[in-house]
């Protein structure tokens, strides 16, 4: 399994990518992404939401989960980030073995 | 209470209608549900529309002037739904141990005072709303915002921006609080180029309530945003820069001229910055940077005005650079003079941008 996260926007207006993945955690890390994963309700089909009107300098974030062949995507705002997503979010920007990178909006296409 | 509960499902633009319409007892209760409705966002929405037609009534929505202006809370690391916190400090108080706190409280009187003594402008919505900071918001927080009615500190991580940053920098700190004088005012949608002029408005605002404390020239001035809060990741002096777009960190991309516009789609998708709105941003900056220097002196007396005049009575929210470009033009015949040195400087400055005033 193989778990990125996008953040863009803030007052920097940065986009921060953070990925891990599951063969180079230990097996305890490797656990509890999933159990993690599961709880953010990232391993099931997406829900959807209404379109939201952007706030200036707040975050929002790509969550991408990558599982035996498939793969799974979902946006979110701050502001509405659901209580899984964001605990998610915050394991993964911490745990040991995580890869990260900072560049500015539009990556590649700029 | 059942009908301020049933008020909650009242579309916005109906309690609008009550609050402009209706009877007194029908105001009052659309007042009230608006005022304890939970949805923001709505709130902030009608809140706007209130000021413009009808100040009284958005006056009793707000924080009551007067008696504490000023307020900073600690939200203790909780997140938005823990929002403000506990009070530390409130007006006319004397410092605490905590330098975030009076940083944060001194950061909203400098700014007050900047848009009372230059725009003759009380407080953000311009009837007095008071100023509630929180700090020590989350872990690690790497951000500042604006919530649509209080100032919103994170700790930095160290990393990408340095601890305690935030509160150190008052040109950020009247960013933020700027997005609250759009917000009531253009209310200039966060998308695309008008969101790009929101983030300027805010660049340019914030610039100059640092200059002005500084009490620097235009020339005297350094025209960056955030130096010195930078954590070890970004490597630079500062978060942006309206004099060298694109030049105050080692990735800053910023484009200084429309030859170089950054199209990127506005899709929610983080990577594209609804449309490059933190991106796009350097022009409109640039154009501000340039008709100020050209202008001389100090760059909140003229340029500035002829940018506040123009983003509170000339701007809408889906206003673009080419309207911003106009009307910075017609505004600064208005106040100087048409024709006079301020039009000149401002015409040629959107020029040197790639935008051609009509």
């Amino acid at each position: 399994m193989r778990v990125s996260v996008v953040r863009g926007g803030g007052l920097a207006g940065l986009v921060r990518t953070t990925t891990v993945d599951a063969d180079r955690l230990s097996a305890g890390d490797r656990r509890e992404l999933a159990a993690l994963v599961q709880q953010a309700g990232l391993s099931g089909p997406p829900a959807a939401r209404g379109y939201e009107a952007p706030e200036p300098d707040r975050f929002s974030y790509l969550v991408t989960v990558e599982d035996q062949g498939r793969s799974r995507q979902a946006t979110f705002t701050e502001r509405s980030l659901p209580e899984g997503v964001r605990n998610l979010i915050s394991w993964i920007t911490t745990v040991d073995g995580h890869e990260d990178s900072i560049e500015p909006p539009g990556g590649g296409n700029s | 209470m059942a009908s301020d509960e049933m008020c909650f499902i009242v579309p916005p633009h109906v309690l609008v209608q009550m609050i402009e319409e209706g009877s007194p007892e029908v105001r009052a209760s659309g007042i009230r549900t608006l005022a304890i409705s939970e949805r923001v966002r709505e709130r902030r929405a009608v809140t706007r529309r209130l000021v413009q037609h009808e100040p009284q009534a958005a006056a009793a929505l707000l924080p009551a002037p007067g008696g504490d202006q000023r307020s900073v809370c600690d939200v203790h690391h909780g997140s938005q739904g823990d929002l403000p916190g506990k009070k530390m400090r409130g007006e006319g108080e004397p410092p605490v141990a905590d330098a975030a706190v009076n940083q944060a409280y001194d950061g909203a009187g400098t700014t007050y005072d900047f848009y009372q003594a230059v725009f003759n402008r009380n407080s953000v919505d311009g009837h007095g709303l008071a100023l509630v900071s929180s700090v020590h918001f989350e872990v690690n927080y790497d951000n500042a915002f604006w919530n649509g009615s209080q100032m919103v500190y994170g700790d930095g991580d160290g990393l990408i921006i340095k601890r305690g940053g935030f509160t150190e920098s008052l040109d950020v700190m009247a960013h933020e609080l700027t997005h609250g004088v759009t917000q009531f005012t253009a209310g200039l949608r966060y998308r695309a180029q008008s969101g790009a002029l929101n983030e300027s408005m805010s660049d340019v605002f914030g610039s100059l309530v640092r200059q002005r404390s500084l009490g620097e020239t235009a020339a005297q001035a350094d025209w960056l945003i955030g130096e010195g809060i930078l954590g070890p990741q970004l490597q630079g002096a500062a978060l942006r820069s309206l004099k060298a777009p694109g030049t105050a960190f080692r990735s800053d991309n910023q484009p200084s001229h429309m030859d170089h516009y950054v199209q990127l789609p506005d899709d929610g998708d983080p990577r594209n910055d609804n449309g490059g709105v933190h991106i796009n941003s350097g022009i409109p900056n640039h154009a501000f940077y340039l008709a100020a220097m050209a202008i001389g002196g100090h760059a909140w007396e003229k340029a500035g005005a002829i940018w506040y005049t123009t983003l509170t009575t000339k701007l809408n929210e889906n206003s673009d650079f080419q309207a911003a470009a106009d009307a910075t033009v017609a505004v600064s015949g208005e106040l100087f003079g048409a024709s006079g040195a301020e039009q000149q400087a401002v015409r040629a400055a959107w020029e040197q941008v790639g935008i051609t005033p009509a």
